[in-house]
């Protein structure tokens, strides 16, 4: 746990969110209060159609909660506008995707800077930065390489420099190992493991046992509301 | 984001799909070469009528005809003919009363075969001009002299060659006081006139000139009693002040009802000039409208591929947003993409219709004109284009919801 009396991560209360379908409309989220503290390595499991990917895109400021309070870093983020809402995934959030969502005719070093690009930081200090980031995730020697030239394993290594290179407050992972081959899934989580060492704080969705084993906090989503919250 | 890293970004976009870009811009490109080749054509076609008249007739005489020398419609042609002969008498009177006029001098024509020796040209102007014409037009001799007063009333057999048609039909030089057949009546030749160029191509040397008096006796069926009258103001006057001075006058003279209009015309060259520019005006007007067409198409194609490139790029889209991408950012990114293809079609239209109006100016006798005027309409339009055409597509792009656009498959 980290030292006391400092502001949480995140710090989300009563969090519902309602999809009204034309006269239809369907709870996802049903009051949820969450904490997160720096430094933690969590973990959110849940079946599909548990809402755990709801609270994800609530937590990642892609969405707003129809009522509750967020707060990240001490800023109510949950009723900002979409361009304050942007400023803060650029600032604050570091997102790695199942897909690992790279520019497919980016090369590894152009789509590791795109963040930067949008936090107007200049050239040449950019591609340092995206160049450091490479070197990171032991990619350095594939920074001119497209994503279509390298390996899946590769690819979410990329994704995770790209996530980290603005140095984010919180890394947002949702199925990180998804469409990774189990050998490479665990290296992967090795990697995230790494990056947790190094005092980051790391949200990650999953609905895979095994790689909720590798945090040290899970929480469990079931029907739109926290069924366990254990720290092992 | 700034602008040239959304330019950078745009480009290899674009070299991505590079022959669906190129046939996109295909349709600017066809617009802006229309474009470009007409301005080109319509600035030397102006120009090169204002030279033509400028280099071979005065600026400063005006004519008076029965019939308009204007493009007018067929109506008022047809009520020219029913008006009463413009007469060398008429002419007589009007330089007479004229107190604003240096000259006034009057002119009939036809043409006919002339032949020297054993020299034969044909299709030559027979030109009856009034002794004053030296001193109105400025007509100068190579050789010999013109015709005087004395002569012309006492309608001599002599006549002056222009420079073409002496040459065709021997050495100018040594032709003063030979004998010529014009449409087989027999003249001494008194003097060779300097060459007066051409306009439109059209050569204004190839004619004979005989005293006006002599032309109206020996050719009486060939309108020689209905002139063309030219003025030569005196240098003092205004041109307007003189044309209505040989307005009013030219009507008491024709006996015109106080409220009737004139039944004659004044024309410049200045007006010759307009009416001719009119023309040019009016076809570049209907070709501009064609391009416009063009453009248009090439719009709504730049429009097509940018919708086709944003569902295609939607979870780029997605990932642009999470990593911070605002919607307006997102906006400029495609609007960039939107004016580049239109900006490349654009130059590459730009280069076609230059090498269209040099390739013109080389083939014709018109000077087409490479202008920065066209540059500047060529970029100008293609930037429109793909702004107008591109902003509904990036508008579109922004107003995706970030959590659909990562999931779209």
């Amino acid at each position: 746990m980290p030292a006391g009396g400092s502001v949480p991560v995140i710090d989300a209360r009563g969090l519902r969110k309602i999809y009204r379908m034309g006269e239809v409309s369907v709870e996802a989220l049903r009051g949820i209060d969450f904490r997160l503290d720096r430094g933690e390595f969590t973990c959110i499991m849940g079946a599909s159609g548990s809402g755990k990917s709801t609270l994800l895109n609530i937590i990642g400021c892609l969405d707003r909660p129809t009522s509750g309070s967020y707060e990240l870093m001490g800023r109510r983020v949950d009723s900002m506008d979409d361009d304050e809402q942007a400023g803060i995934r650029n600032r604050f959030i570091g997102f790695v995707f199942q897909t690992f969502n790279l520019l497919p005719r980016a090369s590894a070093l152009a789509n590791v800077e795109l963040p930067l690009i949008y936090a107007r930081v200049p050239g040449r200090e950019r591609r340092e930065k995206a160049m450091h980031g490479l070197e990171r995730v032991g990619l350095a020697d594939r920074a001119s390489h497209r994503p279509n030239q390298l390996s899946g394993g590769e690819r979410q290594r990329v994704a995770i420099a790209r996530a980290l290179v603005t140095e984010p407050a919180l890394l947002l992972a949702d199925e990180p190992t998804g469409n990774l081959d189990s050998a490479t899934g665990k290296l992967i989580l090795e990697l995230f493991r790494g990056i947790h060492a190094e005092g980051n704080t790391i949200l990650l969705v999953t609905h895979d046992p095994s790689v909720a084993a590798s945090a040290s906090r899970l929480v469990r989503i079931r029907d739109g509301a926290v069924e366990s919250d254990t720290t092992s | 984001m700034n602008v040239s890293e959304v330019a950078l970004s745009a480009f290899s976009s674009l070299r991505a799909n590079r022959l669906r870009s190129i046939l996109t811009s295909v349709g600017v490109t066809i617009g802006v070469t229309a474009v470009v080749t007409l301005v080109g054509l319509v600035t030397g076609l102006q120009n090169y009528i204002e030279n033509q008249f400028q280099s071979v007739l005065g600026a400063t005489v005006f004519e008076i005809s029965r019939f308009s020398s204007g493009f007018d419609d067929r109506d008022s042609w047809l009520q020219s003919r029913h008006w009463p002969h413009l007469t060398a008498d008429e002419a007589v009177q009007l330089s007479r009363l004229m107190t604003t006029a240096s000259a006034v001098t009057w002119r009939a024509g036809t043409s006919g075969t002339v032949s020297m020796g054993g020299q034969t040209a044909q299709d030559i102007r027979i030109r009856g001009l009034a002794p004053t014409e030296v001193e109105v037009a400025g007509m100068g001799l190579s050789y010999g002299r013109f015709y005087s007063q004395a002569e012309d009333g006492a309608r001599s057999r002599v006549c002056v060659l222009g420079s073409d048609l002496a040459r065709t039909l021997g050495d100018p030089a040594s032709m003063i006081g030979q004998a010529v057949t014009v449409r087989g009546e027999r003249f001494t030749v008194i003097g060779v006139a300097k060459p007066l160029g051409s306009i439109f191509g059209h050569g204004l040397d190839n004619f004979v000139a005989i005293p006006y008096s002599t032309f109206a006796s020996i050719f009486p069926d060939e309108n020689g009693d209905d002139v063309e009258i030219a003025v030569l103001p005196r240098p003092t006057v205004s041109m307007a002040e003189s044309q209505e001075e040989a307005r009013l006058l030219l009507r008491r003279i024709r006996h015109v009802p106080f409220a009737e209009r004139d039944n004659f015309y004044i024309t410049t060259q200045q007006g010759i000039i307009q009416s001719m520019e009119q023309v040019t005006t009016g076809a570049a007007v209907v070709t501009i409208g064609i391009a416009a067409i063009s453009l248009l198409v090439g719009g709504i194609g730049i429009m097509n591929i940018m919708l086709v490139s944003v569902t295609e790029r939607t979870r780029e889209i997605g990932t642009r947003r999470a990593m911070g991408a605002r919607r307006k950012d997102v906006v400029r990114q495609f609007l960039v993409e939107a004016v580049t293809v239109s900006l490349v079609g654009g130059i590459l239209g730009l280069l076609l219709g230059f090498a269209a109006t040099i390739l013109a100016g080389k083939l014709t006798p018109v000077p087409a004109a490479v202008s920065p005027f066209a540059a500047f309409l060529a970029i100008g339009f293609s930037s429109a284009v793909g702004l107008a055409f591109g902003i509904y597509p990036a508008w579109k792009a922004a107003r995706l919801d970030p959590v659909e656009a990562l999931r779209y498959e």
